[in-house]
Protein backbone atom coordinates (compact mmCIF):
# COMPACT_ATOMS: atom_id res chain seq x y z
CA UNK A 1 0.00 0.00 0.00
CA UNK A 2 1.45 3.68 -0.75
CA UNK A 3 1.54 6.49 1.14
CA UNK A 4 -1.08 8.17 -0.68
CA UNK A 5 -3.35 5.27 0.39
CA UNK A 6 -2.81 5.33 3.80
CA UNK A 7 -3.68 8.81 3.98
CA UNK A 8 -6.71 8.32 2.54
CA UNK A 9 -7.54 5.68 5.06
CA UNK A 10 -9.71 6.62 8.09
CA UNK A 11 -8.64 6.65 11.33
CA UNK A 12 -10.21 2.78 12.19
CA UNK A 13 -8.91 1.72 8.97
CA UNK A 14 -5.50 2.83 9.89
CA UNK A 15 -5.08 1.34 13.00
CA UNK A 16 -6.61 -1.93 11.66
CA UNK A 17 -3.80 -1.70 9.46
CA UNK A 18 -0.87 -1.23 12.53
CA UNK A 19 -2.77 -3.99 14.27
CA UNK A 20 -2.92 -6.47 11.72
CA UNK A 21 0.34 -5.81 9.00
CA UNK A 22 2.14 -3.67 12.19
CA UNK A 23 2.37 -1.04 9.41
CA UNK A 24 4.48 1.86 11.42
CA UNK A 25 3.81 4.34 8.51
CA UNK A 26 0.04 4.02 9.66
CA UNK A 27 1.01 4.66 12.91
CA UNK A 28 2.56 7.43 12.04
CA UNK A 29 -0.01 9.06 9.87
CA UNK A 30 -2.17 8.64 12.97
CA UNK A 31 0.33 10.67 15.56
CA UNK A 32 0.30 13.23 12.87
CA UNK A 33 -3.03 13.69 12.58
CA UNK A 34 -3.91 13.85 16.48
CA UNK A 35 -0.40 15.76 17.76
CA UNK A 36 -1.90 18.78 17.88
CA UNK A 37 -5.77 18.12 18.48
CA UNK A 38 -4.46 16.03 22.13
CA UNK A 39 -1.85 18.80 22.91
CA UNK A 40 -4.33 21.58 22.80
CA UNK A 41 -6.58 19.20 25.22
CA UNK A 42 -3.86 18.25 27.64
CA UNK A 43 -2.42 22.14 27.56
CA UNK A 44 -5.98 23.66 28.33
CA UNK A 45 -6.80 21.03 30.97
CA UNK A 46 -3.38 21.30 32.83
CA UNK A 47 -1.80 24.93 32.01
CA UNK A 48 1.72 23.21 31.51
CA UNK A 49 2.75 23.04 28.13
CA UNK A 50 5.85 20.31 28.79
CA UNK A 51 3.98 18.10 30.76
CA UNK A 52 1.26 18.25 28.13
CA UNK A 53 3.66 17.32 25.28
CA UNK A 54 5.11 14.55 27.46
CA UNK A 55 1.55 13.11 28.11
CA UNK A 56 0.52 13.52 24.17
CA UNK A 57 4.16 11.60 23.27
CA UNK A 58 3.15 9.19 26.31
CA UNK A 59 -0.05 8.80 24.90
CA UNK A 60 1.40 7.68 21.59
CA UNK A 61 3.35 5.27 23.06
CA UNK A 62 1.04 3.72 24.74
CA UNK A 63 -1.21 3.60 21.66
CA UNK A 64 2.17 1.92 20.17
CA UNK A 65 2.24 -0.87 22.54
CA UNK A 66 -1.36 -1.13 23.08
CA UNK A 67 -2.28 -1.26 19.61
CA UNK A 68 -4.12 -4.93 20.17
CA UNK A 69 -6.75 -3.12 22.93
CA UNK A 70 -8.10 -1.11 20.57
CA UNK A 71 -11.31 -2.64 19.65
CA UNK A 72 -12.90 -1.86 15.83
CA UNK A 73 -16.52 -1.06 17.59
CA UNK A 74 -15.42 2.35 19.38
CA UNK A 75 -14.14 5.30 17.43
CA UNK A 76 -10.28 5.82 16.99
CA UNK A 77 -10.36 9.35 18.16
CA UNK A 78 -12.97 8.42 21.10
CA UNK A 79 -10.34 6.08 22.40
CA UNK A 80 -6.74 8.35 22.06
CA UNK A 81 -8.72 11.10 23.87
CA UNK A 82 -9.56 8.62 26.65
CA UNK A 83 -5.96 7.72 27.13
CA UNK A 84 -4.99 11.58 27.04
CA UNK A 85 -7.34 12.10 29.42
CA UNK A 86 -6.74 9.94 31.95
CA UNK A 87 -2.72 10.94 31.43
CA UNK A 88 -3.84 14.11 31.53
CA UNK A 89 -6.02 13.45 34.87
CA UNK A 90 -3.34 11.85 36.73
CA UNK A 91 -0.43 14.03 36.38
CA UNK A 92 -2.76 16.89 37.70
CA UNK A 93 -4.03 14.64 40.57
CA UNK A 94 -0.13 14.08 41.01
CA UNK A 95 1.25 17.35 40.69
CA UNK A 96 -2.30 18.93 43.16
CA UNK A 97 -1.01 16.50 45.80
CA UNK A 98 2.55 17.08 45.88
CA UNK A 99 1.91 20.79 45.36
CA UNK A 100 4.54 21.17 42.71
CA UNK A 101 1.85 22.39 40.42
CA UNK A 102 0.62 26.18 40.33
CA UNK A 103 -2.36 26.16 39.23
CA UNK A 104 -3.60 27.94 42.48
CA UNK A 105 -1.68 30.59 41.95
CA UNK A 106 -2.92 31.01 37.98
CA UNK A 107 -5.24 33.71 39.48
CA UNK A 108 -3.07 35.57 41.13
CA UNK A 109 -0.82 38.50 39.07
CA UNK A 110 2.54 39.04 38.84
CA UNK A 111 2.77 34.42 38.92
CA UNK A 112 4.47 32.78 36.08
CA UNK A 113 2.40 31.67 32.57
CA UNK A 114 3.70 28.38 30.96
CA UNK A 115 4.47 29.84 27.73
CA UNK A 116 2.87 26.96 25.16
CA UNK A 117 4.25 28.11 21.83
CA UNK A 118 6.54 30.66 20.39
CA UNK A 119 3.53 32.56 19.51
CA UNK A 120 3.16 33.35 22.99
CA UNK A 121 6.51 35.13 23.47
CA UNK A 122 6.72 37.99 25.19
CA UNK A 123 8.14 39.84 22.42
CA UNK A 124 5.88 38.87 19.94
CA UNK A 125 3.01 39.34 22.44
CA UNK A 126 -0.27 40.76 20.52
CA UNK A 127 -4.06 41.89 21.97
CA UNK A 128 -4.95 38.13 21.26
CA UNK A 129 -1.86 36.79 23.32
CA UNK A 130 -2.79 38.23 26.24
CA UNK A 131 -6.51 37.58 26.58
CA UNK A 132 -5.51 33.93 25.74
CA UNK A 133 -3.83 34.27 28.86
CA UNK A 134 -6.43 35.50 30.96
CA UNK A 135 -8.71 32.83 29.11
CA UNK A 136 -6.26 30.28 30.14
CA UNK A 137 -5.98 31.33 33.71
CA UNK A 138 -9.70 31.57 33.98
CA UNK A 139 -10.04 28.25 32.82
CA UNK A 140 -8.10 26.95 35.06
CA UNK A 141 -10.11 27.94 37.78
CA UNK A 142 -12.97 26.17 36.56
CA UNK A 143 -13.47 22.61 38.65
CA UNK A 144 -11.26 20.01 36.79
CA UNK A 145 -14.49 17.79 36.09
CA UNK A 146 -16.28 20.64 34.30
CA UNK A 147 -13.17 22.10 32.50
CA UNK A 148 -12.21 18.85 31.02
CA UNK A 149 -15.64 18.65 29.15
CA UNK A 150 -16.10 22.37 28.68
CA UNK A 151 -12.57 22.06 26.76
CA UNK A 152 -13.94 18.92 24.94
CA UNK A 153 -16.75 20.58 23.83
CA UNK A 154 -16.35 24.26 23.04
CA UNK A 155 -12.12 23.90 22.30
CA UNK A 156 -11.88 20.32 20.36
CA UNK A 157 -15.51 20.53 18.91
CA UNK A 158 -16.62 17.00 19.98
CA UNK A 159 -20.10 16.24 19.89
CA UNK A 160 -21.96 15.05 23.43
CA UNK A 161 -22.02 11.39 22.49
CA UNK A 162 -18.09 11.43 22.18
CA UNK A 163 -17.55 13.37 25.51
CA UNK A 164 -19.79 11.49 27.30
CA UNK A 165 -17.67 8.69 25.51
CA UNK A 166 -14.23 9.42 26.66
CA UNK A 167 -15.12 10.42 29.84
CA UNK A 168 -17.41 7.43 30.89
CA UNK A 169 -20.59 9.16 32.09
CA UNK A 170 -23.94 9.74 30.50
CA UNK A 171 -24.51 12.59 28.21
CA UNK A 172 -27.26 14.04 30.46
CA UNK A 173 -24.49 14.68 33.09
CA UNK A 174 -21.89 15.97 30.46
CA UNK A 175 -24.47 18.73 29.01
CA UNK A 176 -25.03 19.40 32.95
CA UNK A 177 -21.48 19.77 33.23
CA UNK A 178 -20.37 21.96 30.33
CA UNK A 179 -23.31 24.15 31.48
CA UNK A 180 -22.09 24.40 34.79
CA UNK A 181 -18.40 24.97 33.33
CA UNK A 182 -19.58 27.28 31.21
CA UNK A 183 -21.13 29.50 33.67
CA UNK A 184 -17.93 29.51 35.74
CA UNK A 185 -16.34 31.14 33.17
CA UNK A 186 -19.13 33.58 32.17
CA UNK A 187 -18.58 34.60 35.72
CA UNK A 188 -14.52 34.94 35.35
CA UNK A 189 -14.63 36.35 31.59
CA UNK A 190 -17.21 38.92 31.84
CA UNK A 191 -14.25 41.69 31.53
CA UNK A 192 -13.39 40.11 28.18
CA UNK A 193 -16.59 39.49 26.32
CA UNK A 194 -17.92 42.87 26.97
CA UNK A 195 -15.17 44.43 24.66
CA UNK B 1 -21.98 24.07 17.33
CA UNK B 2 -24.42 26.61 18.58
CA UNK B 3 -26.98 23.77 18.55
CA UNK B 4 -28.95 24.01 20.93
CA UNK B 5 -30.63 26.33 23.67
CA UNK B 6 -27.69 26.08 26.45
CA UNK B 7 -25.28 26.73 24.23
CA UNK B 8 -27.08 29.68 22.78
CA UNK B 9 -27.40 31.04 26.43
CA UNK B 10 -23.31 30.42 26.39
CA UNK B 11 -22.68 32.24 23.25
CA UNK B 12 -19.89 34.19 24.26
CA UNK B 13 -18.15 32.02 26.04
CA UNK B 14 -18.23 29.56 23.58
CA UNK B 15 -17.01 31.90 21.03
CA UNK B 16 -14.38 32.63 23.28
CA UNK B 17 -13.32 28.93 23.94
CA UNK B 18 -13.50 28.58 20.02
CA UNK B 19 -11.03 31.73 19.18
CA UNK B 20 -8.51 30.29 21.39
CA UNK B 21 -5.48 30.06 19.67
CA UNK B 22 -4.72 26.29 19.21
CA UNK B 23 -1.67 24.53 21.24
CA UNK B 24 0.97 22.76 18.98
CA UNK B 25 3.68 20.38 19.35
CA UNK B 26 7.39 21.34 18.90
CA UNK B 27 8.93 20.45 15.64
CA UNK B 28 11.03 17.22 17.02
CA UNK B 29 8.14 15.67 18.16
CA UNK B 30 7.54 12.68 16.04
CA UNK B 31 11.74 12.32 16.15
CA UNK B 32 11.40 11.90 20.19
CA UNK B 33 8.78 9.98 20.09
CA UNK B 34 10.39 7.09 17.74
CA UNK B 35 13.53 7.44 19.67
CA UNK B 36 11.41 6.94 22.93
CA UNK B 37 9.31 4.04 21.30
CA UNK B 38 12.76 2.61 20.34
CA UNK B 39 14.56 2.90 23.39
CA UNK B 40 12.47 0.69 25.97
CA UNK B 41 12.48 -3.04 24.58
CA UNK B 42 9.18 -3.92 23.40
CA UNK B 43 7.67 -7.15 25.00
CA UNK B 44 5.57 -9.01 22.45
CA UNK B 45 2.27 -6.91 22.32
CA UNK B 46 2.41 -5.58 26.27
CA UNK B 47 0.19 -7.78 27.43
CA UNK B 48 0.58 -7.69 31.07
CA UNK B 49 0.19 -11.22 32.98
CA UNK B 50 -2.72 -11.68 34.37
CA UNK B 51 -3.13 -11.55 37.86
CA UNK B 52 -3.10 -14.35 40.01
CA UNK B 53 -6.36 -13.73 41.85
CA UNK B 54 -7.57 -12.81 38.55
CA UNK B 55 -7.24 -16.08 37.11
CA UNK B 56 -8.68 -17.84 39.98
CA UNK B 57 -11.56 -15.54 40.30
CA UNK B 58 -12.38 -13.98 37.07
CA UNK B 59 -16.23 -15.70 36.28
CA UNK B 60 -16.92 -16.05 40.09
CA UNK B 61 -16.38 -12.62 41.50
CA UNK B 62 -16.40 -8.85 39.13
CA UNK B 63 -12.85 -7.78 38.55
CA UNK B 64 -13.56 -4.60 41.12
CA UNK B 65 -14.58 -6.61 43.71
CA UNK B 66 -11.04 -9.31 43.51
CA UNK B 67 -9.32 -6.91 45.80
CA UNK B 68 -11.71 -7.18 48.77
CA UNK B 69 -12.36 -10.73 47.99
CA UNK B 70 -8.72 -11.02 48.38
CA UNK B 71 -8.50 -8.98 51.76
CA UNK B 72 -11.46 -11.13 53.01
CA UNK B 73 -9.97 -14.37 52.14
CA UNK B 74 -6.77 -13.46 54.24
CA UNK B 75 -8.72 -12.26 56.83
CA UNK B 76 -10.63 -15.58 57.34
CA UNK B 77 -7.20 -17.50 56.84
CA UNK B 78 -5.65 -15.25 59.91
CA UNK B 79 -8.29 -16.16 61.96
CA UNK B 80 -8.02 -19.60 61.17
CA UNK B 81 -4.29 -19.78 62.14
CA UNK B 82 -4.81 -17.81 65.57
CA UNK B 83 -7.48 -19.29 66.97
CA UNK B 84 -7.09 -18.19 70.64
CA UNK B 85 -10.32 -20.38 71.58
CA UNK B 86 -8.37 -23.68 70.32
CA UNK B 87 -9.24 -27.03 72.33
CA UNK B 88 -5.38 -28.43 71.37
CA UNK B 89 -3.70 -25.24 73.04
CA UNK B 90 -1.79 -26.72 76.16
CA UNK B 91 -1.98 -24.94 79.64
CA UNK B 92 1.48 -24.51 80.47
CA UNK B 93 0.14 -24.30 84.30
CA UNK B 94 -1.13 -27.79 84.13
CA UNK B 95 1.56 -29.85 81.86
CA UNK B 96 4.12 -31.70 83.43
CA UNK B 97 7.84 -30.65 83.54
CA UNK B 98 9.73 -31.39 80.95
CA UNK B 99 12.34 -33.96 82.43
CA UNK B 100 15.94 -32.85 81.65
CA UNK B 101 17.66 -36.23 81.31
CA UNK B 102 20.80 -35.14 80.29
CA UNK B 103 21.55 -33.27 83.44
CA UNK B 104 20.72 -36.67 85.48
CA UNK B 105 22.94 -38.58 83.25
CA UNK B 106 25.55 -35.96 83.96
CA UNK B 107 24.88 -36.50 88.29
CA UNK B 108 25.45 -40.44 88.09
CA UNK B 109 28.40 -40.79 85.61
CA UNK B 110 30.36 -38.21 87.53
CA UNK B 111 29.60 -38.28 91.15
CA UNK B 112 29.18 -41.63 93.81
CA UNK B 113 26.25 -43.03 94.73
CA UNK B 114 26.40 -41.67 97.70
CA UNK B 115 26.43 -38.24 96.65
CA UNK B 116 23.98 -38.31 93.95
CA UNK B 117 21.29 -39.66 96.73
CA UNK B 118 22.27 -36.71 99.06
CA UNK B 119 21.43 -34.48 95.99
CA UNK B 120 17.59 -35.44 96.00
CA UNK B 121 17.00 -34.47 99.11
CA UNK B 122 16.60 -30.57 100.88
CA UNK B 123 19.17 -28.41 99.97
CA UNK B 124 20.60 -27.65 102.93
CA UNK B 125 20.13 -31.92 104.61
CA UNK B 126 22.21 -32.26 101.49
CA UNK B 127 24.76 -30.03 102.04
CA UNK B 128 25.48 -30.60 105.32
CA UNK B 129 25.16 -34.19 104.47
CA UNK B 130 27.68 -34.22 101.69
CA UNK B 131 30.23 -32.35 104.45
CA UNK B 132 29.58 -35.40 106.84
CA UNK B 133 30.02 -37.89 104.16
CA UNK B 134 32.86 -35.84 102.82
CA UNK B 135 35.12 -36.02 106.07
CA UNK B 136 33.96 -39.83 106.74
CA UNK B 137 35.14 -40.66 103.10
CA UNK B 138 38.19 -39.01 103.73
CA UNK B 139 38.92 -41.00 106.95
CA UNK B 140 38.38 -44.08 105.46
CA UNK B 141 40.34 -43.15 102.62
CA UNK B 142 43.22 -42.49 105.10
CA UNK B 143 42.41 -45.77 106.56
CA UNK B 144 42.12 -47.79 103.02
CA UNK B 145 45.40 -46.00 102.21
CA UNK B 146 47.44 -46.62 106.05
CA UNK B 147 46.25 -50.17 105.80
CA UNK B 148 47.13 -50.66 101.52
CA UNK B 149 50.77 -49.16 101.88
CA UNK B 150 50.84 -51.63 105.29
CA UNK B 151 49.82 -54.31 103.17
CA UNK B 152 52.39 -53.76 100.82
CA UNK B 153 55.27 -53.03 103.09
CA UNK B 154 54.20 -56.65 104.35
CA UNK B 155 54.12 -57.89 100.56
CA UNK B 156 57.51 -56.99 100.11
CA UNK B 157 59.05 -57.54 103.54
CA UNK B 158 57.60 -60.75 104.41
CA UNK B 159 56.69 -62.97 101.30
CA UNK B 160 57.42 -66.15 102.45
CA UNK B 161 54.83 -65.50 105.44
CA UNK B 162 51.71 -66.20 103.85
CA UNK B 163 53.14 -67.99 100.34
CA UNK B 164 52.36 -67.47 97.21
CA UNK B 165 48.40 -67.50 97.56
CA UNK B 166 48.78 -64.49 99.36
CA UNK B 167 50.50 -62.85 96.90
CA UNK B 168 48.46 -63.28 94.47
CA UNK B 169 45.37 -61.87 96.27
CA UNK B 170 47.35 -59.37 97.65
CA UNK B 171 48.21 -58.22 94.26
CA UNK B 172 44.67 -58.97 93.29
CA UNK B 173 43.60 -57.01 95.86
CA UNK B 174 45.36 -53.80 94.98
CA UNK B 175 43.91 -53.18 92.02
CA UNK B 176 40.61 -53.71 93.34
CA UNK B 177 41.91 -51.27 96.02
CA UNK B 178 43.11 -48.94 92.99
CA UNK B 179 39.76 -49.30 91.33
CA UNK B 180 37.69 -48.74 94.46
CA UNK B 181 39.84 -46.03 95.68
CA UNK B 182 39.04 -44.12 91.90
CA UNK B 183 35.64 -42.48 92.92
CA UNK B 184 36.90 -41.29 96.30
CA UNK B 185 39.95 -39.36 94.80
CA UNK B 186 39.32 -35.52 94.41
CA UNK B 187 39.61 -35.99 90.08
CA UNK B 188 40.74 -32.31 90.06
CA UNK B 189 44.27 -32.18 87.98
CA UNK B 190 44.31 -35.87 87.42
CA UNK B 191 44.09 -38.46 84.44
CA UNK B 192 42.19 -41.03 86.24
CA UNK B 193 39.45 -44.04 85.10
CA UNK B 194 36.58 -44.01 87.10
CA UNK B 195 34.10 -47.48 87.68
CA UNK B 196 31.16 -47.45 89.17
CA UNK B 197 31.03 -50.48 91.13
CA UNK B 198 27.39 -52.42 91.86
CA UNK B 199 26.21 -52.91 95.07
CA UNK B 200 27.36 -56.65 94.80
CA UNK B 201 30.74 -55.94 93.66
CA UNK B 202 30.96 -53.79 96.81
CA UNK B 203 29.85 -55.57 98.87
CA UNK B 204 32.44 -58.30 97.31
CA UNK B 205 35.36 -56.44 98.01
CA UNK B 206 34.20 -55.13 101.64
CA UNK B 207 34.28 -58.61 102.42
CA UNK B 208 37.47 -59.35 100.49
CA UNK B 209 39.70 -56.54 102.63
CA UNK B 210 37.58 -57.47 105.81
CA UNK B 211 39.46 -61.25 105.68
CA UNK B 212 42.57 -59.98 104.48
CA UNK B 213 42.71 -57.55 107.50
CA UNK B 214 41.99 -60.80 109.48
CA UNK B 215 44.42 -62.60 108.18
CA UNK B 216 47.14 -59.73 108.37
CA UNK B 217 46.23 -59.51 111.99
CA UNK B 218 46.36 -62.65 112.55
CA UNK B 219 49.95 -62.77 111.07
CA UNK B 220 51.49 -60.38 113.25
CA UNK B 221 49.79 -61.78 116.30
CA UNK B 222 52.05 -64.75 115.41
Amino acid sequence: MTEKNFNELTDEELILEFQQNNTVKAFEILVQKYKNPLVNYVFRFLGNYESSVDIVQETMIKVYRNKDSYKSIAKFSTWIYTIAGNLARTEYQRRKRRNLFSISSYGEENEPYDIPDESYRPDIITDSGIKDEIIQKALLKVSDAYRDVVILRDIQELSYEEIAEITGIAVGTVKSRINRGRAQLQKLLKGIYKE
Amino acid sequence: MLNNKEDRKYENVVDILNRLQKVKVPENFEADLMRKINSVPQSGSEKKPQDFWNKILKGWIPTKLIPSAGLAAAAVIILFMINTNSIEAENPLLSEPRIRGNIITTISQDMPSNVEDALTKDVKKDELKSNVKEKSTAEINKEEITSNSDMLHLSTERPNIAGVDIEKRIGRFRKEIASNLSYVINKSGLNFRMVNLTEEQKNELKEKIKSLMERYNNSRKR
